[in-house]
């Protein structure tokens, strides 16, 4: 680099020398030939012609010209940025705000969608989905996994896994963490090796209960055991039971589900230790595991999909009454299958499509501010194109000044991506499952922003460019004003009407989810969580069994409810909305049974102790709650909610009607209706839910929930874990504290969207703000003297100000019809992903509207009132 | 410079014929950029003018190619000047230039030629 300047200035100044040689040869011989040497000199020079752009001419023969040309123009933009620094500023804030938000959600997508799963030929890898009775769940059950594992051919094999909490730990200090209980095959089919010891293989899934073994994740080798060497052959206490550990898996593995970090893997062999009842790995219903296969050489997706699902078909013939009907889906591995990977993909692209709006307005703004600099560099632009600067080369060096702020912009977007990221890894959501959020800013994200950046500088610089260099020299040079015919509409303004525009489109959408999402909060629940305790336990993993988990379920239950300050206390095996529901297939008594299983109706089913619906302040409608009747051994009781009465039982009262289900044989008999709600999702539709008492059907898994009379749930914390100590101190409590707090995860992806889209329709205002403020000032401040002449010749102060406005309310009033026209065809697309809100709705146009029309006003009425407030003497002497 | 030549009668040049008058006024010898242009105007008898602005840029684009070189010299009004000579594949260019020139000139005339 030294090298090339030094030669670069030895090149100019010998070129200088060169010509200045040729220049007095020149006069010399004009002098001899008779002239004066003054004319001589001059006669020589015009003969000549233009030295730079000669001396330009010449440069372009080196070479490698454009290198420095580059250099030169960088120079010069820099030179130039720093000479309006807030313009700088501003440009570069806001590229920072739209690229930053850009790439923020790049990352995420890059991290979930993009990356693959960090196993050999991690792209290879796909899911298995199982759809049954209109639902689409990512998991099979254990004999229907084996079955299509030994009958394809499409595979080059199909393993299994599934989550489950585990204590585990030397003997005495088990510690409650998540693992991953998996067939034999499953470490083989991905192709891990391990770090130390060996893996799980196929002979330690041969026996039921017959292989107490277990391998570590990397994480869990360090944090639990301190990266004791010893570990290979160590023994572990596992639920109560002995484990030998066979080996550590390497550091970057953490299983097959991109956002859940096992711990630890066990052979699916040992699911019925570690997981207690009865075990699902003979049970042909129900979703149990998830399945992952991978793909053999030369196999479509479609292929495989489609053989499988002919396997499914000779299934269905085989057990009609538990698989009849069900369908086989592939998707990518890693986000339960498609389950969690479509919402996924649904809220990335709506985030991104909103981001993108965000940096157009950003874009729009930046045009508009460069048209107004271009007004006000006309002069200097005339003189440098009158000097011999091509059309070209100007327009090149305004590209470049603008990709350096692009640029700038981008890089300030990194930075605020890196933060945010960083920010959301170190987060960690209130839930008992080990979330793990990482999206890390890579290469990808950087060529992403890169390209982003470029075309964003594009979009906002080129049309600025042609615009400033397409000027008239003379009157440019006159500095008479730029439009000497009375060209009213300017480029700028169709900017300023294009900012209103996207920013209303912007406006709208977000007001219109902001909406749906405080709807789908506000939406009524069946429940009031505010002011519920609640913990968990989980009594398989002490190894009790059914009898002595009744006796310390009861004994729980009465301590908890002879606690100060607790109103009412109850047991369920779930609450609703907080984490996982059960849900089993319906069969009602006297209604003939759906041929197919997908015909058979489905509800959610929870199991709840008496004073469940009076804690939880769900309304009963008719028949009773749970009591004293219902105890071990009594009568097969049910409550059903509304949607259930209403659906499957239509007309008539549903009090003493009767049904079976795939797990109770014996009928149900309905003993009380109570208020419908949500069970899974807040934005669910109406689904249907019953509830069986917890001593006639037994739950091992519980969650304690007390309704506290001064509604402070944090408080009761303490009291509980003082209770449960008192009856078993090896009873690990889980997601202790308030209801609320336990429902935030599935409040959370609505809170965030809210969030950030408030924030992008906030930052859209603003731009759009700045922007209307921008060129109204700049277009008064260019009607300095017209308006000073009118004023002069008797304009009133209202006059003028009308003409200012006017302009102004036409600008912004177009944008405005243009953005809410737009806004209605986006709200349709929105549509499907809105909840109890209309794509039409006023209240949103109305809002939308206003606000707009109030940030017009605002941004047009202080150049306005500076307009009326022109001395017409000063303005007509001025220039 | 003189005009004793009005610039009706001057004749533009051809384009690309510029490179190789530079290449031929160099076979002569060494000479520096001013006095390439005054001998390509004495030996065309004033008919042909080459401008400045475009000799130089030849200059250097030929000096790029290699087939001229350039050395600083001091000059005979005792001035350090640039002097441009031919290299062999400069030489071997005007070889190849001029027997392409000659077939043009046939080529052109006989076609313009009075029937």
């Amino acid at each position: 680099m030294r090298w090339d300047f030094w030669r670069r200035e030895r090149r100019e100044a010998d070129l200088e020398d060169e010509i200045a040689y040729d220049l007095a040869v020149d006069a010399e011989e004009r002098i001899r030939s008779g002239a004066t040497p003054h004319e001589s000199e001059w006669a020589s020079r015009r003969d000549f012609g233009n030295v730079p752009l000669v001396k330009e001419g010449i440069r372009e023969t080196w070479g490698w010209t454009s290198l420095e040309r580059l250099g030169q123009d960088i120079r010069f933009g820099w030179r130039s940025l720093r000479k309006s620094p807030l313009f700088a500023t501003m440009a570069v804030l806001s590229l920072t705000l739209g690229i930053g938000a850009n790439a923020s959600i790049f990352s995420v997508i890059n991290a979930v969608l993009f990356r693959p799963l960090p196993v050999e030929r991690g792209s290879e890898l796909v899911s298995l989905n199982e759809t049954l009775a209109g639902n689409t769940v990512p998991l099979l059950s254990y004999p229907n996994y084996r079955d299509f594992r030994d009958r394809n051919s499409v595979f080059t094999g199909l393993a299994a896994y599934t989550i489950v909490p585990a204590s585990v730990g030397p003997k005495g200090n088990a510690q409650r963490l998540w693992g991953y209980v998996v067939s034999g095959n499953y470490f083989e089919l991905l192709g891990v090796k391990p770090h130390a010891g060996r893996l799980l293989l196929p002979e330690d899934d041969k026996v039921r209960g017959g292989h107490p073994v277990l391998v570590l994740t990397y994480a869990a080798w360090q944090k639990r055991f301190g990266g004791d060497p010893n570990i290979v052959g160590a023994k572990v206490q596992v639920n109560g039971r002995e484990f030998t550990v066979l080996g550590v898996a390497p550091k970057e593995f953490i299983g097959t589900e991109i956002m859940i970090a096992p711990e630890v893997f066990f052979p699916i062999a040992m699911q019925k230790e570690l997981e207690g009842g009865e075990g699902y790995l003979d049970r042909r219903t129900g979703w149990s595991v998830f399945v992952v296969g991978r793909l053999k050489p030369g196999v479509t997706r479609a292929h495989a999909e489609s053989a499988l699902n002919g396997i499914a078909q000779q299934l269905a013939q085989e057990y009609p009454r538990e698989v009849g009907g069900m369908k086989i889906k592939l998707s990518p591995t890693g986000l339960g299958g498609s389950y969690m990977r479509d919402p996924t993909i649904a809220f990335a692209a709506t985030m991104f499509g909103v981001c993108c709006l965000v940096l157009l307005v950003a874009c729009t703004n930046l045009a508009s501010m460069l048209l107004a600099r271009a007004g006000d560099k006309r002069k200097e632009t005339a003189i440098r194109i009158a000097l011999g600067a091509s059309r070209g080369v100007l327009i090149r060096q305004l590209l470049i000044e603008n990709l350096m702020v692009a640029l700038l912009g981008g890089a300030g977007g990194v930075l605020l991506a890196t933060w945010i990221m960083s920010a959301l890894t170190a987060w960690h959501p209130p839930v008992d499952i080990p979330l793990i959020i990482s999206a890390p800013v890579d290469i990808r994200v950087l060529l992403f922003t890169l390209v982003v950046s470029t075309v964003t500088a594009l979009l906002f610089g080129l049309l600025p460019a042609f615009q400033a260099t397409k000027t008239d020299l003379v009157p440019a040079l006159k500095n008479e004003a730029a439009t000497p015919r009375l060209r009213y509409w300017h480029l700028r303004d169709y900017m300023v009407a294009a900012q209103v525009c996207l920013s209303v489109l912007l406006l709208f959408c977000s007001v219109l989810v902001v909406q749906s999402l405080q709807r789908s909060l506000d939406a009524p629940r069946g429940f009031q969580s505010h002011g519920l305790a609640t913990a968990s336990f989980d009594l398989n993993m002490q190894g009790y069994d059914e009898p002595r988990g009744r006796e310390f379920e009861r004994k729980v239950l009465d301590q908890v409810r002879q606690l100060p300050g607790v109103d009412s206390a109850a047991l369920v095996n779930n609450i609703p909305l907080a984490a996982g529901v059960g849900s089993n297939h319906i069969y009602i008594e006297g209604k003939p049974v759906p041929k197919r299983a997908a015909d058979v109706p489905i509800a959610y089913e929870f199991i709840a102790t008496s004073d469940y619906f009076r804690t939880m302040r769900t309304r009963l409608i008719s028949g009773r709650e749970f009591d004293d009747r219902d105890k071990q051994g009594g009568r097969r009781v049910a409550i059903v909610d509304s949607a259930f009465a209403e659906q499957l039982l239509g007309g008539g009262s549903p009090l003493g009607r009767r049904f079976t289900t795939n797990t109770t044989k014996e009928p149900i008999e309905i003993v009380g209706v109570v208020e419908a709600g949500k069970y899974y999702q807040l934005n669910e539709r109406r689904q249907m839910a019953f509830w069986t008492p917890l001593h006639i059907s037994y739950t091992s898994i519980a969650s304690i929930v007390a309704r506290t009379r001064t509604n402070t749930p944090e408080a009761l914390a303490p009291s509980i874990r003082g209770v449960v100590r008192d009856i078993d101190p090896s009873i690990a409590l889980f997601a202790a504290g308030s209801v609320d707090d336990q429902l935030s995860l599935s409040f959370f992806p609505a809170r965030i969207a809210a969030i950030t889209l408030s924030a992008f329709g906030i930052l859209a205002l603003v731009l759009s703000a700045t922007g209307i403020y921008g060129v109204m000032a700049y277009a008064v401040s260019r009607r300095t003297r017209e308006i000073g002449i009118r004023m002069a010749i008797g304009a009133t102060q209202a006059q003028v100000l009308e003409s200012v406005a006017r302009r102004a309310a036409t600008l912004i009033g177009t944008g405005l019809v243009l953005g809410l026209g737009m806004a209605l065809f986006a709200g349709r697309l929105l549509g499907r992903l809105l909840y109890g809100v209309k794509p039409t709705d006023p209240l949103s146009f109305a809002i939308v509207f206003g606000l707009m029309l109030a940030i017009g006003a605002a941004a047009t009425f202080l150049p306005a009132r500076r307009a009326t407030r022109i001395d017409p003497t000063q303005a007509l002497r001025q220039e | 410079m003189p005009k004793n030549i009005s610039s009706e009668s001057r004749i533009e040049l051809l384009q690309g014929t510029l490179d190789m008058l530079i290449l031929r006024t160099l076979q002569w010898g060494p000479q520096h950029g001013h006095g390439v242009g005054q001998a390509i105007r004495q030996s065309s008898a004033d008919l042909l003018l080459i401008e400045r602005g475009s000799l130089y840029p030849a200059l250097h684009r030929l000096e790029a190619r290699d087939l001229i070189a350039s050395e600083w010299k001091t000059s005979d009004l005792n001035r350090r000047a640039k002097y441009y000579r031919l290299t062999t594949a400069g030489k071997a260019q005007l070889v190849a230039e001029q027997s392409k020139w000659k077939l043009f000139v046939r080529a052109i005339t006989r076609v313009m030629r009075p029937a």
